[in-house]
């Protein structure tokens, strides 16, 4: 390592879930982290939202454990109402200068009761509802807000409206109010240096606002609203509580509409050229969620230019919008909204004939795009990067967190448009790349978390507490929670029952911590969502409070219940206590468990030597650990070979060939060519491989980057006749013979050839771009050639859009053909023949092109037998499956395994590297530990008494964890800790029932079903 | 139409020829949304609409694009443009592919109308400037006559040092002279300093519609000059038409005129006139709360001084007939429906397809519940009253200055044409 | 069967695959009948047949058992071990008296919300059709309850956990003489391991209650009497039962309790 003086924290800049997110990562591979946020608790624009897609999970309900495990992390100093100054030094050592607003309350004695604010006197709009509830001067941002500490807003304050104005202040109706004397009107701004090797910019966006617009009089109309505005009246928290109800009358709307690209797409309302990314899947979303939430039918349509539904299981998500919820998709774009007496508006639009159509909706929903957070030119200022016209951090599609300034790192929207699980991926990119050149410095910074010791419930009577979450609507407005949690009391062992909206939030944490002490409990049960998610949470909690983590239990009452039977409360309540008691009884017999740690192997196996592969190699062995790469090929490379440019224009050879020569020759790196996988076996931090090369080694973490490939195809002439090319041809074409190319007169680009059909129904999402790229590069080199693009949607997402632009100013012709009228392809006279009919003319066009280029999907191959091998998912079209769509989505769930680039789903190579990036910081976080704790709930249990050493269960051990021993009492069996998963395949087994699993025990098993049919 | 395409080359030579005229008319832009599609009331008209004509142009269907009628049903009304997220201006496009028809093959009543307008250095209808001002003078002898209240009122014709200047609609001098006088009372009333121009009073522009560059410019050219070398007018002041307006707004800037003078429509005036108290109008005669609506041009509102001068023409209507008593129409002001009238319509010969499209004006005109439309243009007036008649409505189309005179008083008995029965009588 | 019959369906998840199949089935809030009751393992081979037992035992109508598709199980082959187990603790049950359908062995990924949410639907409407426990099966209600307690001794004792456990050993490397069975030969030893295990323990079960001859026990077990003859006299030689005087020609035997 060349650099030794370098600082092991880094600076995140921005709550929002990509900061979040980021901050974890650093503060988990060794990092101490500097957390600023400008608003007074982080959450960010994800807190506001109400479902995500394409899971309809619930955003709040993701986003919580992280905040909360954000908001105590023993690495992450959060700092909030903070904001950067100014900037001095470089990369490894910067010093950053903040500015610190006060918050006039104390942090250390607000316990976040709320007297304050119902006590204060004034109102002003609030925020967080988007403006359509009234907040005090006085507040939290939202009720799960991280911290939970009150903010005075001077602006708002009697008080300080007085002062300001040179008068005597008044009221103060907080301060007389507050118990804890946490109140204080001498607060001053500070100014505080913190030094720092990295720095990450993750500010956000800022939603397009759409006031000033006389077509669509968001202003004027009350039930015109923002799809922020629709997010907050979809949300428990939000303005009507959760009801779907208009705003101008409360009355349940029965037709909705959305109105697509407001803000995006624009040059004439605004001067958004590139295209949000986001706002097709999120009016899906919005209008199947609304769809399922109403209790009377409802008819959503949304008007639309292109669909753009390109991610991951995105365009099954739309049609499964529209073929089973039966969203009316219209591809039009209004001209004008009107208004009808009773606040309902009607829309008068042209349908894709032409024929002029007049509908009347109930409400508007304007899908706002998203625009630069309005920080971004004062944060460039400040750090010195630079910025694209549309105030977006510049950033290279090879180094695609790097800013232009080097140690100064971009991620999420702050350098363009982007989902939460594109966000994340840049958010631990970023992490990843933040954190390569302060390698030398890991862990010189961090500290280790101390719980309180452990009470010893031995001998005690179970003492069960029973927490009921509503979830905020999701569990409360299906499941009778009251109901639920009078029931609990009557169970045995229960001695106290509390219900809640949020469980999961940080002032529930903390209070329930309370509650463990003050009734003395022993057992506790949170009747909520998945343990699959929050388990870890909660858990976190019982050791905070001194209890045995393992003395829990969840009942999943959303997921399992709430959710899936949102037609029959009556029954679900009744299922959501059979559950509850299921818990309780399992609860009785759980023992605290002791934790066991095992030593790992420091090195990485990445499986596929793609781009993908690469990067994240290179990135894990700078920062000093071992790699192997895979290949099953003879050259490292994968697809990037055969690709020109990025859409950005720049030249991928180079950066290929580079990056090669740079992974050839690290020092760290072992690459194995011509190599497939024979066997892996093992676990998190102690894998071990043999290849079909015979090589054999050990690892900690596997990463997955087999990437994926253009399809076969026999459509249009493809194989028949030489002039019908696939893309990657065309490409080559254009580069090694670019005279044959410039003499066509005109040709012709086919897109979605083996895309979004019934057998493949997913996006390819590189065609569009790809298509419009080498079609303004035909124009390039002939600006005669005609030109002419058939596609189904243009998916040209982001500042793509731009390229969009770009080639229909050049005059390249987009034709739009549907699934039941593609083109026809023919040969007549031994000239090619293209027949397709204009979608606004809806006459037949007939072509004859020189040379005819297909857009063909991108497949994945061979991942059933990598699939079967690590024993991790694939999904129906063969893509690996992450462990979560949105906040995991370069996990797998098994522990220690990663998957990235195209082996995950198509993508361009920015994306594939970004992702790349981040599933080597993710891989950083098993590989950085010293040791690994190991869940005790897997391992067995023996009592040596009752076995006999008959060693029918070391037979069927599938990990070789047990073994016989020769012991003075006879042969026993014996427990490899280390080698144990806890499948309880030998406790199934034993007839002797000597052998158990922690946690699953047969009593416990056993106690579940009497406890199921008690009542 | 339905006929195919055959499309190898592209050669889009009417394309190419009008963006070299209009590089900023971004006619490539197209998304094919249909925006424009759903905001133009000329929508259907010949199977078209602007989208498909845009989309012929761009795929250089030439001869097809030259050959439909449509470019004359389209008023150029701009509000397709309002709604285009790429700014593609279509109403250019239209205003050009005119400009390529040969010129005799152009609607024969807006070429004669143009022509006249040169050849008579005066007006559309061809009255010689020195017809105009005997017209003029004559008429307003009369009125000093027959109406005591105004035995001091006089109307000039190029009188050299006025404030203000004037332009007339032609149908004024023409065929109904009786309805110059309302507003000259008005311009007593206030004791404006005004004057006609001598010549180029016409308040109207066919080599506008007619696509004639030429033309066109040399009529607001000859009108400027003629201002500020012969009258030294400080302001022109745009009667109430909207062409008229446009012509000389955009003509001005579009032929890069150098002027001295500033230009104002009537209505702006009217608002500030009123706003200063100088007339002193009033509602109280509309005691059986008649409703009244409004047509604010397009060519003076969405295409040239936008919603100020919308909101101008609400205050004067709402001063006029009452807060209560004014309906408007949705959409309104610069996101109003063109009537139909203009862009040269009335004047050519597609008058099926003319009031088809005026349907949208007549539909939003009889959901207000209205017995009087007024609208400060010539074009809005004619067609607003014939499709009325065309479409069986039962409304009354009046220009502002009667509704101001009958507000103060002062209309006189043959200044009524067009008020209905109820008020036929009223005030005398 | 009566329309307001809301049967008690019991779902053994495992934690990899159909659990997280549930929950995926949650967030796409794809809808399915309110019945079942989510018991969460790790792998489906954990499943005990003894439990299997228990959930009849303690009234479920049905009991369905959900794990990872085979090939894909996350601990390698924890599946195919549960299904040998299943179909054993089936043959018992069913041989007991339990309607087969009652008892269901399937799979579901982590990605199959929607298979996920089929499956339990399916399982419901079959359980909705059968009626409660006891109704469409060999014996009703509590005779059925007795007779499955029997049939969870015998999937308790040692036998058929031997048999069962050994079954892959047996079916690939053969037993320590080198012996290779068919999986056909192994399931008929099973079966007949079954029915020697159902009714040495239905004759403890009877002579727990109170002593009997050889023929009385036949006829009331509906074992042929040589058989049962066959079976008291191992459980003697074994030191489970012991004569207890001759009433007539008959001797009786009782029950000593559990040796070990």
């Amino acid at each position: 390592m060349e650099k030794a003086n370098v600082t092991g924290s880094v600076m995140v800049v921005g709550g929002g879930i990509g900061g979040i997110q980021a901050a974890l990562d650093l503060a988990d591979t060794g990092f101490y982290v500097h957390m600023v946020e400008k608003s007074p608790a982080i959450g960010g624009v994800m807190a506001a939202l109400d479902k995500t897609f394409p899971t309809n999970d619930c955003s709040m309900c993701i986003l919580s454990p992280k905040l909360v495990e954000c908001g105590r992390h023993i690495n992450i100093n959060l700092m909030t109402l903070t904001e950067i100054e100014s900037i001095s030094g470089e990369e490894g050592n910067f010093t950053v200068k903040l500015k610190k607003h006060p918050r006039y309350v104390d942090m250390d004695k607000c316990v976040g009761c709320g007297v304050c604010a119902s006590k204060c006197p004034k109102k002003v709009p609030n925020e967080y509802n988007e403006g359509l509830t009234k907040r005090k001067a006085i507040y939290v941002p939202y009720s799960q807000a991280v911290p939970l500490k009150y903010t005075i807003d001077r602006d708002a304050c009697l008080y300080f409206k007085a002062i300001d104005a040179g008068k005597k202040g008044k009221c103060k109706a907080c301060e007389k109010f507050c118990e804890n004397d946490a109140i204080n009107f001498d607060d001053k701004e500070e100014i505080i240096e913190v030094n720092v090797g990295s720095i990450i910019l993750a500010p956000g966006f800022s939603a397009f606002d759409p006031s000033g617009d006389s077509l669509y009089q968001y202003t004027n109309f009350k039930n015109v609203v923002t799809s922020m505005d629709f997010e907050r009246i979809l949300g428990a928290t939000g303005p009507t509580d959760g009801h779907l109800v208009r705003l101008s009358d409360h009355k349940e709307p029965q037709k909705i509409a959305w109105i697509q690209c407001v803000g995006s797409r624009d040059i004439h309302h605004c001067d958004n050229t590139y295209c949000s990314a986001v706002c097709c899947m999120y009016a899906i979303k919005e209008a199947v969620i609304a769809a399922e939430h109403s209790k009377i039918p409802l008819d959503c349509a949304i008007f639309y230019m292109d669909m753009r539904t390109y991610g991951k299981d995105f365009d099954k998500y739309y049609e499964r919008a529209e073929k089973e919820i039966g969203i009316r998709f219209i591809r039009s774009r209004i001209h004008t909204i009107l208004e009808l007496e009773d606040g309902s508006l009607s829309i008068r639009y042209a349908d894709e004939q032409g024929n002029i159509k007049h509908e009347d909706f109930d409400m508007v929903v304007l899908s706002i795009g998203l625009e630069a957070s309005r920080d971004a030119p004062e944060l460039a200022k400040k750090t010195g990067i630079t910025l694209d016209k549309n105030n977006f951090a510049v950033t290279s599609c090879f180094s695609p967190v790097s800013a232009s300034v080097p140690g100064i790192y971009a991620a999420g929207c702050f350098q363009g448009p982007k989902d939460i699980p594109y966000s994340v991926m840049e958010a631990s990119a970023a992490a990843a790349a933040a954190s390569t050149s302060l390698a030398p410095a890991r862990g010189t910074l961090t500290k280790t978390k101390e719980f309180p010791a452990e009470k010893d419930v031995s001998g005690e009577e179970p003492r069960v507490g029973v927490f009921v979450c509503n979830c905020g609507i999701n569990i409360g407005s299906i499941v009778n929670v009251p109901e639920v949690a009078e029931f609990a009391k009557t169970l045995p062992n229960v001695v106290y029952v509390e219900d809640n909206l949020f469980t999961c939030s940080q002032d529930t944490q903390e209070k329930m911590a309370e509650v463990f002490k003050k009734e003395n409990l022993n057992r506790v049960v949170v009747a909520a969502c998945t343990p699959r998610t929050h388990e870890p949470l909660f858990q976190e909690t019982l050791k905070a409070s001194g209890l045995n983590k393992h003395l829990f239990e969840q009942a999943n009452i959303r997921d399992h219940c709430s959710w899936v039977h949102q037609k029959e409360p009556e029954l679900a309540t009744e299922k959501a206590k059979d559950l509850v008691a299921m818990a309780v009884a399992k609860v009785a017999l759980v023992k605290p468990l002791e934790p066991v740690t095992i030593g790992l192997t420091p090195a990485a196996l990445i499986i596929g030597g793609g781009v993908a592969g690469m990067v994240s190699g290179l990135t894990i062995a700078k920062q000093g650990f071992k790699v192997h790469i895979v290949e099953k090929k003879d050259r490292l490379g994968g697809h990037a070979l055969d690709l020109r440019k990025s859409f950005k224009g720049e030249t991928v050879k180079t950066f290929t060939d580079d990056l090669i020569k740079e992974v050839t020759e690290h020092e760290n790196i072992s690459v194995h060519l011509n190599a497939e996988l024979e066997d892996v076996s093992g676990f998190v931090g102690n894998f071990k491989t043999k290849l079909t090369t015979g090589k054999e080694f050990e690892h900690g973490v596997i990463i997955v980057s087999t990437g994926a490939g253009p399809s076969d195809t026999r459509e249009y002439l493809y194989g028949k006749n030489p002039n019908v090319l696939k893309w990657f041809d065309l490409d080559k074409k254009i580069t090694d013979e670019p005279e044959t190319v410039k003499a066509a007169r005109a040709a012709v680009i086919i897109n979605c050839v083996g895309s979004r059909d019934d057998q493949r129904p997913y996006c390819s999402k590189i065609c569009c771009t790809h298509a419009i790229e080498n079609a303004i590069d035909l124009k390039a080199l002939n600006p005669d050639m005609s030109v002419y693009i058939l596609y189904r949607d243009i998916r040209t997402y982001g500042t793509r859009e731009e390229l969009y632009q770009e080639a229909r100013a050049k005059g390249i012709i987009f034709i739009r053909y549907d699934l039941d009228n593609k083109p026809v392809v023919k040969e007549v006279d031994g000239r090619l023949n293209v027949t397709v009919t204009d979608h606004v003319l809806g006459r037949p066009i007939t072509i004859e092109p020189d040379f005819i280029t297909l857009q063909t999907a991108i497949v994945p191959k061979g991942h059933e037998k990598l699939s079967r091998m690590l024993k991790v998912p694939i999904n129906a079209e063969k893509f690996f499956l992450e462990a979560h769509m949105k906040l995991r989505p370069v996990d797998f769930s098994t522990d220690g395994m990663f998957v990235c680039g195209m082996a995950h789903y198509p993508k361009p190579i920015e994306e594939a590297i970004t992702q790349a990036q981040a599933a080597a910081v993710r891989a950083m976080g098993v590989l950085s530990k010293e040791a690994l704790a190991i869940e005790p709930i897997v391992a067995a249990f023996i009592d040596r008494n009752a076995c006999r050493g008959c060693g029918l269960c070391v037979a069927l051990c599938p990990y070789k964890a047990l073994d016989i021993e020769e012991t003075e009492e006879g042969r026993k069996v014996k427990l490899i800790t280390a080698a144990c998963k806890g499948c309880g395949v030998c406790a199934a087994t034993c007839y002797r029932h000597a052998i158990t699993i922690n946690s699953f025990t047969d009593d416990q098993f056993a106690n579940q079903i009497e406890a199921r049919f008690a009542a | 139409m339905s006929q195919s395409i055959e499309l190898t080359e592209l050669r889009c030579e009417l394309k190419k020829k009008v963006m070299e005229l209009v590089p900023d008319a971004n006619l490539n832009s197209c998304l094919t949304c249909g925006a424009c599609t759903s905001g133009c009331p000329a929508t259907g008209q010949f199977d078209l609409d602007p989208r498909k004509f845009l989309r012929m142009v761009l795929l250089g269907l030439d001869e097809e694009v030259m050959k439909t009628p449509w470019v004359w049903v389209c008023t150029i009304c701009y509000r397709c443009y309002s709604a285009c997220p790429m700014k593609v201006d279509i109403p250019q496009l239209v205003y050009n592919v005119r400009a390529s028809w040969p010129r005799e093959e152009r609607p024969k009543g807006i070429r004669l109308s143009c022509d006249y307008h040169i050849s008579s250095n005066g007006s559309a209808m061809g009255a010689k400037p020195e017809d105009f001002k005997f017209c003029v003078e004559d008429v307003a002898e009369e009125v000093r006559e027959t109406q005591p209240a105004f035995k001091d009122l006089q109307a000039f014709v190029g009188r050299k040092g006025a404030e203000l200047c004037l332009n007339e609609n032609s149908r004024g001098p023409v065929t109904e002279p009786d309805e110059m006088v309302p507003l000259w009372k008005i311009l007593h009333t206030v004791g404006a300093d005004w004057t006609y121009p001598a010549i180029m009073w016409g308040g109207e522009n066919y080599c506008m519609f007619l696509a004639d560059d030429k033309n066109w410019e040399h009529i607001v050219r000859t009108l400027a000059e003629h201002i500020d070398n012969d009258l030294g007018c400080k302001v022109l002041i745009n009667t109430e038409c909207g062409h008229s307006f446009y012509s000389i707004w955009a003509g001005l800037q579009r032929f890069n005129i150098p002027h001295k003078f500033e230009f104002k429509s009537i209505v702006e005036y009217y608002a500030q006139w009123i706003r200063e108290g100088k007339l002193r109008v009033n509602s109280d005669w509309n005691v059986d709360n008649i409703k009244f609506t409004t047509q604010g041009p397009c060519m003076l509102v969405r295409k040239s001084l936008g919603d100020p001068v919308a909101e101008d023409l609400r205050f004067v209507m709402k001063s006029l007939v009452g807060e209560e008593n004014f309906v408007d129409m949705y959409p309104n002001r610069s996101n109003n429906f063109c009537c139909g009238g203009g862009g040269g319509a009335l004047q050519a010969p597609y008058n099926e397809q003319r009031r088809a499209y005026g349907k949208i004006k007549f539909d939003q005109i009889m959901a207000t519940g209205a017995q009087y439309v007024a609208v400060p243009c010539h074009n809005c007036h004619a067609q607003i009253e014939d499709i009325c008649e065309f479409h069986g409505g039962h409304y009354h189309t009046i220009h502002l200055w009667t509704l101001i005179c009958l507000s103060l008083g002062v209309l006189g008995e043959n200044e009524r044409t067009y008020l209905g029965p109820d008020l036929a009588e009223f005030g005398l | 069967m009566t329309e307001d019959f809301y049967p008690r369906i019991l779902v053994f998840c495992c934690n990899w695959c159909s659990y997280a199949g549930a929950d995926l089935a949650g967030v796409s809030r794809i809808q399915y009948p309110a019945t079942g009751r989510i018991i969460r393992g790790m792998c489906s081979g954990r499943v005990d047949p003894t439990l299997i037992a228990d959930a009849f035992i303690y009234g479920a109508d049905g009991f369905l058992i959900l794990g990872c598709h085979f090939g894909d199980c996350h601990y390698i082959d924890g599946n195919y071990k549960a299904q040998e187990k299943i179909d054993m603790a089936h043959e018992a049950l069913v041989y007991a008296g339990l309607n087969p359908d009652r008892l269901e062995f399937n799979q579901a990924s982590a990605a199959e919300g929607q298979r996920f949410a089929d499956l339990n639907t399916e399982f419901h409407e079959r359980i909705q059709k059968l009626g409660p426990l006891g109704s469409a099966d060999k014996y009703p209600l509590p005779e059925l309850t007795e007779r499955l307690k029997i049939a969870q001794k015998a999937l308790a004792g040692p036998k058929l956990r031997w048999v069962v456990g050994k079954k892959s050993v047996f079916t690939n490397g053969g037993n320590k003489y080198g012996e290779v069975f068919t999986q056909h030969e192994i399931n008929r030893t099973l079966s007949g391991i079954i029915i020697d295990e159902m009714a040495t323990h239905s004759i403890i079960a009877a002579l727990e209650k109170k002593p009997a001859a050889v023929k009385d026990l036949a006829k009331e077990l509906e074992i042929p009497p040589p058989d049962t003859l066959k079976y008291v006299l191992a459980l003697n030689r074994r030191g489970f039962v012991e004569m207890d005087g001759v009433e007539g020609t008959s001797p009786m035997y009782k029950y000593k309790g559990e040796q070990s």
